[in-house]
């Protein structure tokens, strides 16, 4: 049984491009914000192996929307 | 340390902190194999009344002058040594030179009481590597090793290394059922040391003696050093840069991975398919919890 903790820091590399989702879609486009950051993710994972060909995972982690995700969101927010 | 043999042995505060009393009837010490280091000694007890002319043996003061005394009956009350004889009951009153007490010789194994109840070590096989690292393997088999009730730490660190075992945690001990789960991997075999005594084993000792005393039968979570520990808790950082595009140019500068990851920061992945227009950095701590 393993647990660990990480934390993610995410930053853009370019200004003008945007953030991708996981397929790799452009989830949020560049334009509306020249913010660098884009959010910082702690979280933390339980693993147990059960054997050899089998484990158990569970993870909890919450993302935190850094300066480009909120103000690349619309403003009702 | 007994510095009149023949004498009656009188309880006293005089008494060294090597001599445990194992029970409150009257006791005549009839030998002990001190340790030169002062680490675990051994106790051998004679109850008063069985054997009126239970003579106190010196070790070493009286071996010079060599004479035969005759063994009484000896009660291993605790701990031997590994190169004790193991017959004492066998020997009485046969004469003895004395007991033998190879130098630095600290270590103790089970006694020899007879029917004594036995714990069983629970060791799991495969464990832990020799590395001390952790396997992700499944335990297998599980290894058991008889250890007297009663008995203390060393007994049981003694009892590991003769299976060729290094005791890294002992996690439960259950008087019910008569087990003790230890944790321990295998160490290399000690070739080419003098007398059979490995280091493995002076390091052992060495740190025993600095521990409280505890029974097993009580239970007990003493562990070693936190060096030897370490080894199951994983730090990692890690970071990358990739870059992401420049629409004011003419070619896609978006980093495109031939293998793109979907999950580059685990299950809970935030953005994608990695790595495309981020910089991150990911610090990750990782811990193992002891097996129950």
């Amino acid at each position: 049984m393993t647990v660990s903790v990480d934390w993610i820091f995410q930053w853009r590399e370019s200004l003008r491009d945007g953030i991708y989702s996981v397929p790799g879609f452009l989830i949020i486009p560049a334009g509306k914000s020249n913010a660098r950051f884009v959010g910082h993710r702690p979280g933390t994972e339980l693993r147990w192996q059960a054997n050899r060909h089998l484990w158990f995972q569970a993870d909890y982690g919450i993302f935190y929307a850094g300066k480009f995700v909120k103000e690349s969101q619309p403003a009702a927010t | 340390m007994i510095r009149n043999p023949g004498t009656e042995y009188i309880p006293s505060r005089k008494l060294s902190r090597h001599w445990k009393i194992q029970s409150t009837e009257t006791v005549t010490p009839c030998g002990s194999i001190a340790s030169t280091r002062g680490c675990a000694s051994i106790k051998l007890m004679v109850p008063a009344g069985r054997c009126e002319d239970a003579k106190i043996i010196a070790l070493r003061e009286q071996r010079i002058e060599g004479p035969e005394r005759v063994r009484p009956r000896i009660v291993a009350a605790r701990d031997v040594r590994l190169n004790a004889e193991s017959r004492f009951q066998r020997n009485v009153r046969k004469p003895v030179t004395g007991f033998r007490s190879h130098c630095p010789g600290a270590y103790v194994c089970g006694t020899k009481v007879p029917n004594a109840k036995r714990f069983i070590v629970e060791i799991p096989a495969g464990f832990l590597s020799a590395m001390g690292r952790e396997r992700r393997a499944p335990i297998r088999a599980t290894r058991s090793i008889g250890v007297h009730v009663g008995s203390d730490e060393c007994t049981l660190l003694s009892c590991l290394i003769e299976e060729q075992l290094h005791l890294n945690e002992v996690f439960r001990a259950d008087a019910s059922t008569g087990t003790v789960s230890v944790r321990a991997f295998p160490v290399p075999s000690p070739r080419g040391t003098p007398a059979g005594i490995s280091t493995m084993k002076r390091l052992a000792i060495r740190n025993l003696r600095f521990r409280k005393h505890k029974r097993l039968d009580s239970g007990f979570g003493n562990r070693l050093p936190v060096s030897e520990r370490s080894a199951e808790t994983a730090i990692q950082l890690k970071a990358d840069i990739s870059s992401g595009d420049d629409p004011r140019t003419n070619t896609l500068r978006t980093f495109n991975p031939l293998f793109p990851k979907g999950n580059y920061f685990g299950v809970l992945a935030t953005a994608g398919p990695g790595p495309i227009n981020f910089i991150d950095a990911h610090p990750r701590v990782e811990a193992m919890l002891p097996q129950v």
